[in-house]
């Protein structure tokens, strides 16, 4: 079973809609693959049309076992499953408080899950908490979405410091830009700077597109609705270098 | 995941079938599709047997299992083979070639199904369950005969109460669970049985019954046997046809050989005849058929730069056979043969009265008994007396012996225990093994060798097929003489204290029981 964390420190940069598409690829190509949506915001909960709701909220999820596998729901599409996020995840932090074993709740959680799946995918809340170091220790790739701006090169250098600090290995980092415009002038000149800054970027990228912002109408992923699009086809790239990296 | 199966006691009207599912559910519907699909089986059901279905269907074969009605293997297929063999190597092939070979895949029902597939939403248009129902209906003639309506559900993770609450609805619209599969339910509205044929001796002989009615049902079975592979001879759709064909009459004709009064002497004297009649026309034929089949074997045995070498052997077989063919065909299509049978039909239509035949009234179990045994000790003795100088054709009659002591067995075997009949068999088949494949050897060399003589040397071609012969010959018989070496031990088993007392306990009579 290859892990995958969708994360960034900021908000907005794609994330809900690279965890879900990525998920989608992985289980067409017939790989058991299981969405765990971590974000209270449940937005990949929605576009599969899954209730926000986990019985037991973030205490059952963090306890893992049966009773958190018990909440996993079959999506539409054949090999995809969804672990549903739910409300009461905006205080997962507490939660963690009260488990033992703080930093490796999620990596418990998911062993339960490696007979079971080829693939798991999970979509984080943004920030640097307790959940993003525990989501940290369990993932063999951190798959961060960067938006070619300034600030960007910023927060994704304070991620590697994290990294370094708390002995993690930064080489699980990928990252890949994100919500790319081809026009804009700036984008393609952070690009080119950063790529040559930091090691651990994927030469594919995410353009910024329409078609990504219809997955919101047709509660779905991309290439369910269309998939001959210029976003479906971007995502079909990311896949397959990054299933590549994964070995 | 769990998908469940499940069939309507009736034929099912998919228009109304969907209009009461919308009713309780709300429905989308996903795909219709409509198929034809052809059903093989070899004419002694080796699928079936393994339970399994093979069918054809557009550009597709495959395979499905009976027990679960998944599909297991499927292979592209622009139009179903002959032989499985004709398949490219794929998985499918690999699978149903240890089954199948070397019979011949033949039709055995032509299915319609028309299918639709919905799914069950909630609220939100999210997917809970699925549903497909289907139509079936199987060619009968010119007509086609609906069979029964079906239904199959899946339930979608962390919505199993969805899927129950779809069973509960298809138990009110009086659907149950399908334990058979469409297939099956096709042959029985065919009238089909499958597994009905089988090469195997299948008698029911009871304990009660006379000598005279077991050897008349003993008889009539194998003359049945035999007449069930006559159009596969007479069309040549494969080799086991004659096989099958040519076992029975030599069943038959050891039946009429060892076990004595039990029939009208002019019967008798007529079946052991006609049944030497029919069984001798067809000898050379089943002797290039062998050879036929050993092709790969034989392939496999040279060094791989001189196989093709053996192509002139094979291709001089091929027309032989042709010939062989022709005649055969000439005399079964003939007066005599029609006359023949015909006389057989009659002869063993009915069972001899006790005037008719001296042992005919006597019970047939201890008629058995004292058959068996005698042919057990003539085993024993003869093979006993076989040691490493003693000539081939020592082992080549105590081959013969044992075929006749099997044939007993078999014909026989609903008398006795089973279990401890299925032993003895198994014993003796060890044995059986040993002296077929040494034969096999010797009569191979003999012909590998007339052959080589009628090669002329000038000839490039020949002179690579000589140099093939000779070495096929060579490891022919290294293979004899190692089945040679093991003879001693093989006998020795078979012979040994323990079959021995198991073939006194259920087949030596002591005196005041005999008859």
């Amino acid at each position: 079973m290859k892990t995958i964390a969708v994360y960034n420190i900021k908000g907005g940069v794609g994330k809900t809609a690279t965890a879900v598409n990525l998920a989608y690829l992985a289980a067409r190509d017939g790989a058991p693959t299981l969405l765990c949506d971590l974000d209270p915001q449940s937005s990949a909960t929605f576009y599969f049309r899954i209730k926000p709701k986990v019985k037991g909220g973030a205490k059952t999820l963090l306890k893992g076992g049966k009773k958190a596998a018990e909440n996993v729901k079959g999506t539409d599409f054949d090999n995809l499953d969804l672990l549903p996020a739910d409300f009461s995840y905006r205080k997962i932090e507490r939660a963690f408080d009260q488990a033992k074993g703080s930093k490796t709740r999620i990596r418990a959680l998911l062993d339960d899950f490696a007979n079971e799946y080829a693939y798991v995918f999970l979509d984080c809340p943004p920030n640097l908490t307790l959940l993003a170091e525990n989501v940290f220790r369990a993932a063999d790739c951190v798959l961060t979405p960067v938006i070619p701006t300034t600030l960007s090169a910023r927060t994704h250098e304070q991620l590697l410091s994290f990294f370094k600090e708390e002995g993690l290995d930064k080489r699980r980092v990928l990252a890949f830009f994100s919500m790319v415009e081809r026009r804009k002038k700036l984008h393609a000149s952070v690009m080119a700077e950063m790529a040559d800054r930091f090691s651990g970027f994927l030469a594919a990228s995410a353009p910024y597109l329409a078609d990504v912002e219809k997955m919101g109408v047709h509660r779905a992923p991309v290439h369910a609705f269309s998939p001959r699009s210029a976003s479906a086809r971007a995502y079909v790239a990311l896949w397959r270098e990054l299933k590549e990296k994964l070995g | 995941m769990t998908t469940s199966h499940w069939v309507a006691p009736y034929e099912l009207d998919p228009k109304k079938f969907q209009t009461k599912l919308e009713k309780r559910f709300k429905c989308a519907i996903d795909d219709r599709f409509s198929a034809q699909e052809t059903y093989f089986d070899t004419f002694d059901w080796r699928l079936y047997r393994e339970d399994l279905a093979l069918f054809f269907s557009r550009d597709e074969l495959a395979l499905r299992s009976l027990k679960d009605m998944q599909v297991r293997a499927m292979a592209p297929c622009k139009k179903p083979p002959a032989f499985i063999g004709e398949l490219p190597t794929c998985a499918l092939r690999r699978a149903l070639e240890p089954i199948v070979e070397p019979r011949a895949l033949i039709v055995r029902a032509v299915l319609r199904r028309h299918r639709c597939r919905f799914r069950v939403l909630d609220d939100n248009q999210k997917t809970v369950a699925r549903l497909v129902w289907e139509t079936w209906s199987v060619q009968r003639g010119r007509e086609w005969e609906p069979l029964r309506g079906r239904a199959s559900t899946s339930s979608v993770r962390g919505y199993d109460e969805r899927a129950a609450a779809l069973h509960a609805w298809l138990a009110k619209q009086d659907f149950t669970p399908a334990s058979k599969d469409p297939f099956l339910e096709a042959c029985r509205a065919l009238a089909l049985e499958p597994g009905g044929y089988s090469g195997k001796v299948k008698l029911a002989l009871t304990p009660e019954m006379s000598a005279g009615d077991a050897m008349t049902l003993i008889l009539r079975s194998l003359f049945d046997t035999m007449k069930a592979n006559l159009d596969g001879v007479l069309q040549d759709i494969d080799t086991e046809f004659l096989h099958d064909y040519r076992v029975a009459i030599r069943r038959a004709r050891s039946a009429l050989a060892l076990i004595k009064k039990t029939l009208d002497p002019d019967v008798r004297a007529m079946a052991k005849d006609d049944f030497a009649w029919l069984g001798k026309m067809t000898n050379r034929m089943r002797d290039l058929d062998v050879y036929a089949l050993k092709r790969d074997e034989y392939r496999a045995m040279l060094p791989e730069i001189m196989r093709d070498d053996l192509d002139p052997f094979f291709e001089h077989l091929a027309k032989e056979r042709a010939r062989e063919r022709r005649k055969l065909l000439r005399v079964m299509k003939g007066k005599q043969y029609e006359e023949t049978l015909a006389r057989l039909e009659v002869a063993l239509s009915r069972a001899p009265s006790e005037d008719e035949a001296a042992k005919a009234g006597t019970p047939a179990t201890p008629l058995a008994q004292k058959v068996i045994f005698q042919k057990y000790k003539d085993v024993i003795t003869d093979g006993g007396a076989i040691d490493d100088d003693s000539p081939d054709e020592k082992l080549h009659e105590l081959r013969i012996d044992c075929k006749k002591l099997r044939y007993l067995l078999e014909f026989f075997r609903s008398l006795f225990p089973d279990k401890k009949m299925a032993g003895l068999i198994k014993q003796l088949k060890r044995l059986q093994e040993l002296l077929g494949d040494h034969n096999d050897y010797c009569v191979q060399q003999e012909a590998l060798r007339a052959y080589a003589g009628s090669l002329t040397p000038r000839d490039v071609r020949d002179r690579a097929a000589l140099v093939a012969v000779g070495a096929l010959i060579g490891k022919l018989h290294a293979a004899q003489q190692h089945l040679r070496g093991h003879f001693a031990q093989t006998f020795g088993e078979f012979a040994g204290a323990e079959n021995r007392a198991k073939f006194k306990e259920l087949f030596l009579q002591r005196r005041s029981e005999s008859p």
